[in-house]
């Protein structure tokens, strides 16, 4: 059974609503997670790359790989975006 | 010695039914129409977070990507030097948008070693 889809628009719903930063680059977007304590000289914010092909207009469908690498980053859940 | 962000694998994906190339080390992706065209969309992914990184230093960009896709790198055929040097020219507005470079193929490739001097001490 297929998995069910995530967009834009619901991502970036999530990723606001929980302190996320969403750089844009020319219409590709870098997503930084939320910063944490602030140690003095480490970089310890994951961040994930989605092009502008899927994050042009709120209904742009993620891939799978966009949403694996989230997971993998952030350990955000595809269940937890389509929640936002 | 710093490792190269532009290290990855290219393959194609059945779950989205395109080519993605996968950096090894930031663990950013970029997806295309052809193996080609993904490592442009990974390479351009890769300077953009470096960039951001330069300007934030809390960010994070190195990452290493997932054991099975460092597995699957390992065992990929080197993508042609000379199809990494059009790569670079896309990347860099170099080459002309009229003309596409196809891949009749569904090999995985392996890219490593394109120059990344850009990103030393990030």
């Amino acid at each position: 059974m297929s998995q069910p889809q995530v967009k834009w628009g619901q991502a970036r719903k999530y990723f606001i609503q929980h302190g996320y930063t969403i750089v844009d680059k020319g219409g590709d977007k870098v997503i930084k997670a939320p910063p944490g304590e602030i140690s003095d000289g480490i970089r310890s914010r994951p961040t994930v790359r989605i092009g502008h092909r899927y994050t042009n207009h709120a209904g742009d469908v993620l891939s799978e790989g966009h949403i694996a690498a989230i997971r993998r980053a952030f350990g955000v859940t595809r269940e937890q975006m389509l929640e936002a | 010695m710093q490792p190269n962000p532009y290290d990855c694998l290219i393959y194609w994906s059945k779950a989205d039914s395109c080519w993605t190339a996968h950096s090894l080390r930031t663990d950013q992706i970029g997806l295309g129409d052809g193996p080609l065209y993904a490592l442009v969309d990974m390479l351009n992914a890769v300077i953009q977070v470096m960039e951001v990184a330069k300007e934030d230093e809390t960010v994070q960009p190195w990452r290493e990507a997932p054991r099975s896709v460092q597995a699957k790198f390992e065992k990929a055929e080197p993508l042609p030097k000379e199809m990494c040097e059009v790569a670079y020219k896309m990347v860099h507005g170099e080459w002309p948008a009229y003309i596409r470079v196809e891949c009749d193929t569904r090999k995985k490739f392996a890219v490593e070693q394109l120059p990344a001097e850009e990103f030393a001490g990030v």
